[in-house]
C-alpha cells in the first residue's frame, strides 16, 4: 500500500507549473539553484521555496559542493504517483468494460421481441421501445427536492 | 494555480442512452453489477448513496483480491432529460461521475 502522505506530497508538489518546469529541466541534467532560477520569472528565494517543496516530496535531492547547491531529480519518487494513476486507470477500465456489458445485457433483455438480423444501425436512432421502463423512484424523489432521498443499502453482494 | 492538472482520461463509447448510463451510475441496484469489474471473485457494495447536491456516496468492494473504496459528495446532480435534446451535445452523467470520484481521491 502506498503511503498516502507521500502521495499527497508528490501530487501537491506536481500541481504547480513552475515546479513542473523545474522537474522537466532536472530530468535532463542536475543544476545549481542559480541555473534553475535563471529562466523563471521569479526571485531566487521563490525558487528556493519551490525547491524545498519538491525536496520534501522526495522528488529532488540537493547536494552541496562548496557554496553551491546542486539539485538533482529523484526519478524513483515519481513511481508511487505513477502506480496510483495506473491503478485508478485499471479500475475504471475494468469497471467501464463491465458497464458496457451490463448495459448491453439490460438492453437485450428489454427488447426480446424486436429481433433484427443485423445489429441495430446507429445512423438514425431507433425510436424508444414503448416498453414501460422500470420506474425511477429514487430519481423522482431526488428531483422533488433535497433531503428526500437517503439510501443506505444493505450489501448487494455478499463479500466472501 | 495558473494551469490545470491534466486528468486521467478513461473513455468508452457505449451504445446506450444517457438515461441508461446515468441510471447505471446512480441506481444502488445497478452499481454493483458493473462498478469494480465483474471478474470472478470481484464484489461491490453500495454503502451509501444520497443522490442530491451535497449528498454522500460510498462504494466498496474487492477487485482481483484487492479491496477498494470510493466515497465522496455529489457536487452537482443533473438528471438527464428523457425527452430529446435539440442540437446540443449533452455531457454524459458517467463522465461527470468518473471525474468527480477521481478528484475526490486526491
Amino acid at each position: 500500500m502506498v503511503n498516502s502522505h507521500s502521495l499527497d506530497a508528490a501530487f501537491s508538489a506536481l500541481s504547480d507549473p513552475s515546479r513542473r518546469a523545474i522537474l522537466a529541466r532536472l530530468a535532463r541534467s542536475e543544476r545549481t539553484v542559480g541555473e534553475l532560477a535563471e529562466p523563471l520569472p521569479m526571485s531566487l528565494p521563490a525558487v528556493s521555496k519551490h525547491l524545498r517543496i519538491l525536496e520534501q516530496a522526495g522528488l529532488v535531492a540537493a547536494s552541496r559542493e562548496g557554496r553551491t547547491r546542486r539539485i538533482r531529480l529523484v526519478p524513483a519518487a515519481l513511481a508511487p504517483a505513477q502506480d496510483w494513476i495506473a491503478r485508478h486507470r485499471a479500475f475504471w477500465e475494468e469497471s467501464l468494460d463491465a458497464l458496457a456489458l451490463y448495459l448491453e445485457r439490460a438492453r437485450a433483455s428489454k427488447e426480446p421481441t424486436e429481433k433484427s438480423p443485423d445489429p441495430p444501425a446507429r445512423t438514425s436512432r431507433p425510436a424508444r421501445s414503448p416498453t414501460p421502463r422500470r420506474p425511477l423512484p429514487s430519481l423522482a424523489r431526488a428531483r422533488a427536492g433535497p433531503g428526500t432521498l437517503r439510501r443506505k443499502s444493505s450489501p448487494a453482494r455478499q463479500p466472501r | 494555480m495558473t494551469e490545470k492538472l491534466s486528468p486521467v482520461h478513461v473513455t468508452r463509447v457505449i451504445p446506450a442512452s444517457r438515461e441508461e448510463v446515468f441510471r447505471a451510475f446512480t441506481d444502488p441496484e445497478a452499481i454493483p453489477l458493473w462498478l469494480g469489474g465483474q471478474s470472478e471473485g470481484d464484489t461491490t457494495r453500495v454503502v451509501e448513496l444520497d443522490l442530491r447536491e451535497g449528498g454522500r456516496y460510498a462504494f466498496q468492494g474487492t477487485m482481483k483480491g484487492k479491496t477498494w473504496e470510493i466515497h465522496g459528495m455529489y457536487r452537482e446532480v443533473a438528471i438527464p432529460e428523457s425527452s430529446c435534446t435539440r442540437g446540443s451535445i449533452p455531457r454524459r452523467a458517467g463522465q461527470r461521475r468518473a471525474r468527480a470520484s477521481s478528484r475526490l481521491s486526491f
